[in-house]
């Protein structure tokens, strides 16, 4: 009688092709609990990273709406003006739209060139307490350290320059000049003399 | 027929691609069966095919968006089945650290016959029981070449081995299940 013969790797194919496996109760519910663990924690992160996405973008539409807002408001602000032509005017608005809104530099030049008899009665009042209490160094025929440090003008005035700032004198004087300082400091030394 | 079938199983899928946990259930309950052979194929016992089982499942329905509809879902997901039993093998295998290194496998490359006398009568478990007896390499290229279709070339790459290497784990495989068949009160496997 012959043999048949069969391969060895059909035989195993076959057999376990032929395996009958039924699940086990409650294999499903470890699945879900593992999915449970799992998913909702990608689902977080997913949302985490759409509310930065979304969030990021409200607060650059808000800043961009913010700044358009601001540009409207100055620019009524600059309309509404009844005498924006004058200094006073030029003193409400701040020096960055003045700068951005209105382009032809030369009412402002013309404004901080003005001297200050001329200047509106608001900047006079400012300009008087401020002069008052400039304090003038003391002196004496004897004291040595008032020749050397106080004696020549150009001292004085480095000394008020020292207490107040460029931007104050520019603010209060209409101009950045040593002039002023020099020739009021001037007439009190020769007060003094006599 | 098919149609339908092909029609209410991507319906399903899109479900699950929502995180719908009844559709999920479903797709978990109607593959069950298939992808625990392959699990059971690849481990030595029940409970590492459970857990093989579980990982792919996971990994399944975390990346079910990624599948595009192109070729057969089970196809797909038995790929997924199969890699996941690959990485447990792997990681197994780096801890025995096991170098077998085969440069010349002519020798190995014939097929192996059984009478077909022996082999009546042998159950489905009972090849189960022989395949799983099989050393782990050995029957990790057994599976991969024979229920897979991998070749050498791709399964020494998957599984970081030599091409002849592979060859001769086939070769050991086939050997070991002949002689169980043949002789079944030896014990030969170990």
């Amino acid at each position: 009688m012959e043999q048949i013969y069969i391969s060895i790797d059909d035989f195993i194919h076959n057999g376990i092709d032929n395996l009958a496996i039924e699940m086990p109760v409650g294999e499903w519910e470890k699945m879900s609990a593992l999915l449970d663990i799992e998913l909702p924690a990608k689902k977080q992160f997913k949302n985490f990273r759409n509310i930065i996405f979304w969030g990021a973008s409200l607060l650059i539409v808000a800043l961009f709406v913010y700044q358009q807002w601001n540009r409207t408001v100055s620019n009524k602000a600059i309309l509404s003006c009844p005498e924006r032509k004058t200094a006073e005017c030029k003193r409400i608005v701040s020096p960055t739209v003045l700068k951005s809104e209105e382009p032809s530099t030369t009412t402002t030049v013309d404004v901080s060139l003005k001297p200050i008899i001329n200047a509106p009665p608001i900047i006079k009042d400012t300009i008087k307490p401020k002069l008052k209490s400039i304090e003038l160094p003391k002196h004496s025929k004897t004291s040595n350290n008032y020749q050397k440090t106080s004696s020549s003008p150009n001292n004085i005035s480095k000394n008020l320059q020292d207490e107040y700032s460029e931007k104050d004198q520019v603010d209060y004087f209409g101009i950045a000049s040593d002039s002023i300082i020099y020739d009021n400091i001037g007439k009190v030394k020769k007060k003094k003399r006599k | 027929m098919e149609t339908l079938i092909d029609i209410s199983q991507k319906q399903l899928i899109e479900k699950c691609c929502k995180n719908d946990r009844k559709s999920q259930a479903a797709l978990y309950k109607t593959h069950y069966q298939a992808m625990m052979k392959v699990c059971l194929r690849y481990s030595g016992n029940r409970e590492d095919a459970n857990e093989i089982l579980n990982s792919g499942f996971l990994k399944v329905f975390t990346s079910i968006s990624n599948y595009n509809f192109q070729g057969s879902f089970e196809g797909w997901m038995r790929k997924i089945m199969v890699n996941t039993a690959l990485d447990k093998i792997k990681s197994e295998q780096i801890q025995k650290q096991n170098t077998l290194v085969v440069e010349d496998y002519s020798a190995y490359e014939n097929e192996i016959m059984v009478e077909n006398d022996a082999v009546k009568g042998i159950s489905s478990e009972v090849v189960l029981g022989l395949v799983n007896q099989l050393p782990l390499m050995s029957r990790s290229v057994f599976n991969l070449y024979v229920f897979d279709g991998y070749s050498h070339r791709e399964i020494s790459q998957m599984l970081g081995i030599k091409e002849g290497t592979s060859h001769w784990h086939l070769m050991n495989a086939r050997t070991l299940l002949k002689e169980k068949i043949s002789h079944p009160q030896t014990q030969i496997f170990n």
